[in-house]
């Protein structure tokens, strides 16, 4: 397999976001809300729900509620610990196989990123805001969270044809203990058991060879893993924007480019539908 | 007739006393205080020295119809003084100059005789002891008013009285603006808060109304021959959390021609009567010195307690102890330590004692095994190891029949739940999961405890279709049967699916546990567990909350015991670890044991966790006495105590 002129062609997976956003509740929290879905998998099952849980406590003297918000697999998502006693992934790092999957000590996986209690006494008076969720052990999740303003998460769920790997991004305009963690990205590897990197969109691997098309010129054969045949096969001519992308004749795995002709570049790339 | 003599009000100063210039004048004043309280002085003296001695023979005038209280003072009158120096003439000082006070009788008005004046006596009112408990009807414990007449006592002498108090009031509930609840104190029965109760020989009382009033008059009368008349104030009891401050004041006699008598010096007397505690506390002592012994109690039996508050059988505690004993048992009649259990056992559970003849089974750890042991220290014994297990093993509670002991094994994946049928000799092990088919997950927990019914509770993986191995608490279908896929029970919303079942008590044929459960990210919260209408096994979860104090909620609570009467008990705090944790019971919300409405408030204790709770509410567990760790016995208060 002869591998070049890869200059002058571009493959990319463009990240396509698969999850429903009802944005962060304005403070305070009243009710129970589901703030995002994450989809991933051949059907786009949701993998992940992010809901905020407003539990109303018994207090006769006052509303009071203890609210948090957390990452909950749901259909097989998983999530995974990055390396030793470190839960979140660093920007980049690879999120794939031999990464344990994530549990606390009772045996549960869900992720917690914002905690905090509220109470007011209603009718337009002010609402009091307590950080009780400082008492949590050190060693939890949701106490390294405390600190941060951006997190990745990286999972992994079993499909139809066999293991797949991803990342959510959770950020936050500050360290404030009310300020939510919004979901704002995510990204899954569509080739089983490949790695993904934190934050970036999934590397696929293109294989190329120039072929003679029999008419006395040549091709450029461009071939792609089966798990992304229903991905959209792109051309333009220029990266200049505004960038106009047209869908290339492929077939499922495979596309040929000719050579010869009189232009001297020409981009492509393959895009989740 | 003038039993007050003048004297120093501050001993310390002799010194001062002793430098007194006896060339210096010395001035000798009376003062009273008429019946409105107006401060008059005017007096006149006839004196006489002789040698180093100073005798004043006042004569004190203007007191005609009057009574009230005569003060005479003696200092030196230091601008008169040979050696010049300055002072302040009229000033008495207190801690130096000499005084003393009497109350006098009845003068008649100018141009009376005074037949029929003389020797009508003063009458002073103090209170002794001057707090009363509104849960204790116990005479002892009750607040006494004292009428005290001076000189004659023959005839008896009404005396009027009137009764109020002070405005005391509070917030409905913490932090709710007025209006407050009032606290203060009514005469009256049944919707006041007290009444007055002449004891027996010394007087009479007689209200002149019975219905509560913010200002109450009445009569006393000394009786005759009596020089003292006690009135009890018997708190009316009630579940109100009360602290009324009774203030009772002798009134002039409105016999006017002549006054029966004179209100005296002490005229007025003050009575607090509060809302007496729930339980009396007491300490589980250990061995050897008290100071030096941490204990913890860990679970208590009923005994058998009268209407009157006798134990025909006490309650039974067990515990740990240091020192000398690993394992202790105490009784709810005493602190001290009952019976040693051993030095390497640790205690967990105690069955209930039927009856005076028979014997209760402490079951806990010793040695890395389950073991059992009777309540007098005698026939112990491990229990069989648990099929297809190994160990170490440990037992957490028996049954109150003794019939059941639940606790753990061991096997791969750590412990399981254990179940140990019968006492004594004839004991079966069995290992509790090995009916739960194909579990997703592999399978740890243990079982926390029983009642006689063989309802067994705990926490363990592997039951339900999770793929997660969550600690889930769980409850068995009773009769000791082994535990099924299905035998989890859920968590309140919001929960994740963990927590644990740590008691489980009976009540009306139902059964119903407690325990907690997590709410994440990391607030583990007590949780109770009710049967669903014609069941009888515990299925519905409820959230219990955590306690609420100085305006916030507590970040994680447990409910660790629950009794009969279905009463809750636990610890809320910021974690199981936390110093500052407290001992709860729950009344429609965590409310703190270490409350003055529950106990006595002691300095130097702070009731940090409620272990368990006996079907008769005795209430035991740990708390720190002094900066030591030391287990408590809460008996609840009957008459005396």
């Amino acid at each position: 397999m002869n591998r070049y002129r890869n200059s002058f062609l571009y493959f990319a997976a463009l990240i396509t976001m698969h999850f429903s956003v009802g944005g962060v509740p304005e403070l305070p929290v009243l009710e129970n809300v589901q703030v995002g879905n994450v989809s991933a998998g051949i059907n786009q099952e949701p993998r992940f729900s992010y809901v905020g849980f407003a539990i109303e406590f018994n207090n006769p003297r006052e509303k009071y509620y203890r609210v948090s918000f957390s990452l909950y697999p749901t259909n097989s998502g998983v999530p995974l610990r990055a390396r030793g006693e470190r839960v979140d992934f660093q920007h980049q790092e690879l999120v794939g196989p031999g990464l344990q999957a994530y549990r606390d000590d009772g045996g549960g996986n869900e992720l917690s990123l914002t905690a905090f209690d509220q109470a007011g006494l209603g009718y337009g008076a002010p609402w009091r805001y307590m950080d009780v969720f400082s008492n949590a052990p050190a060693s939890s999740f949701y106490y390294q969270m405390r600190s941060m303003t951006e997190v990745f998460i990286g999972y992994r769920f079993p499909d139809e044809d066999g293991l797949h790997y991803g990342w959510i991004r959770f950020a936050r305009s500050d360290t404030t203990f009310t300020n939510i963690f919004d979901l704002v990205a995510h990204d899954w590897h569509p080739i089983p058991g490949a790695a993904i990197g934190a934050g970036q969109p999934p590397e696929i691997p293109v294989a190329t060879e120039v072929v003679n098309d029999g008419a006395g010129g040549r091709l450029l054969r461009v071939g792609w893993h089966p798990a992304v045949a229903t991905w959209s096969f792109e051309t333009t001519d220029s990266l200049i924007p505004p960038v106009t992308w047209t869908e290339y004749p492929a077939g499922g795995t495979s596309a040929e480019i000719p050579l010869d002709g009189e232009e001297p570049q020409r981009y492509f790339r393959l895009r989740r539908p | 007739m003038v039993e007050h003599r003048l004297r120093r009000a501050n001993p310390g100063n002799v010194a001062l006393i002793k430098t007194l210039n006896l060339a210096a004048q010395i001035r000798l004043r009376a003062s009273w205080n008429d019946a409105s309280g107006q401060i008059q002085s005017r007096s006149t003296f006839a004196d006489a020295n002789s040698g180093n001695a100073f005798i004043a023979s006042p004569k004190v005038t203007g007191l005609s119809g009057q009574s009230g209280v005569l003060r005479l003072q003696l200092w030196k009158d230091e601008t008169v003084s040979p050696s010049g120096e300055v002072g302040v003439p009229s000033d008495l000082n207190a801690d130096v100059d000499v005084w003393a006070e009497w109350a006098f009788p009845l003068a008649p008005p100018a141009g009376l005789p005074w037949a029929g004046w003389i020797g009508k006596p003063s009458v002073e009112i103090t209170a002794t002891p001057d707090v009363g408990d509104d849960k204790n009807s116990f005479a002892g414990k009750r607040a006494k008013f004292r009428l005290r007449r001076h000189g004659s006592t023959v005839g008896s002498l009404p005396v009027r009285l009137s009764l109020d108090h002070t405005t005391i009031t509070r917030p409905v509930a913490p932090g709710t603006p007025p209006p407050y609840q009032s606290l203060r104190a009514l005469y009256g029965s049944p919707n006041g808060d007290y009444t007055l109760v002449a004891v027996s020989g010394t007087g009479t009382w007689a209200a002149d109304s019975s219905q509560p009033s913010n200002a109450t008059l009445g009569t006393a009368t000394i009786a005759d021959g009596q020089s003292e008349l006690i009135l009890d104030v018997v708190p009316v009891t009630d579940n109100l959390t009360e602290y009324n401050l009774i203030e009772a004041r002798i009134l002039t006699d409105p016999q006017q021609n002549p006054p029966r008598y004179a209100p005296g010096i002490t005229k007025m007397a003050r009575v607090l009567i509060f809302d007496g505690p729930l339980w009396t506390l007491l300490p589980l002592e250990g061995w050897g010195p008290s100071s030096e012994t941490q204990s913890l109690g860990t679970a208590v039996n009923a005994g058998v307690v009268t209407a009157a508050g006798t134990w025909t059988v006490p309650p039974q505690i067990v515990g740990r102890v240091s020192g000398a004993s690993g394992g202790g048992l105490w009784t709810a009649q005493s602190s001290t330590l009952s019976t040693v259990l051993g030095s390497s056992f640790i205690p967990f559970g105690i069955s209930f004692r039927q009856n005076t003849s028979t014997k209760a089974t402490v079951v806990g750890e010793r040695e890395g095994r389950a073991y059992q042991i009777l309540d007098d220290g005698t026939g112990g014994s491990s229990l069989p190891t648990v099929p297809s297990s190994w160990l170490p093993e440990g037992a957490l509670a028996i049954s109150p029949n003794a019939n059941w002991t639940v606790g753990y094994a061991n096997r791969s994946n750590g412990r399981i739940p254990a179940l140990w049928i019968g006492t004594g000799t004839a004991v079966t092990a069995v290992n509790l999961t090995t009916t739960i088919v194909n579990p997703p997950v592999p399978i740890a927990g243990d079982a926390k405890a029983v009642n006689s019914s063989g309802v067994v509770v705990g926490r363990c993986s592997g039951l339900g279709v999770s793929s997660l191995p969550i600690l889930r608490p769980f409850r068995n279908a009773g009769n000791g049967a082994s535990l099924t896929i299905g035998d989890w029970l859920p968590v309140p919303t919001g929960g994740n699916g963990e927590g644990v079942a740590n008691s489980v008590a009976t009540a009306g044929g139902k059964h119903y546990a407690v325990g907690q459960f997590k709410l994440p990210p990391s607030s583990y919260l007590g949780a109770s567990w009710t049967p669903a209408d014609s069941q009888t096994l515990p299925s519905l979860p409820a959230n219990l909350g955590v306690l609420y104090r100085n305006g916030t909620f507590d970040f994680q609570s447990e409910a660790k015991g629950i009794n009969s009467s279905l009463k809750t008990v636990g610890w809320s705090g910021a974690s199981s670890t936390d110093p500052n944790r407290r001992a709860v019971i729950h009344n429609g919300e965590w409310q703190d044991l270490n409350d003055q409405h529950f106990i006595h408030v002691s300095s130097g204790w702070i009731l940090q966790s409620a272990e368990a709770i006996s079907d008769n509410n005795v209430i035991v567990g740990v708390g720190v006495l002094s900066g030591i760790q030391k287990g408590f016995i809460l008996v609840p208060r009957v008459n005396g105590n």
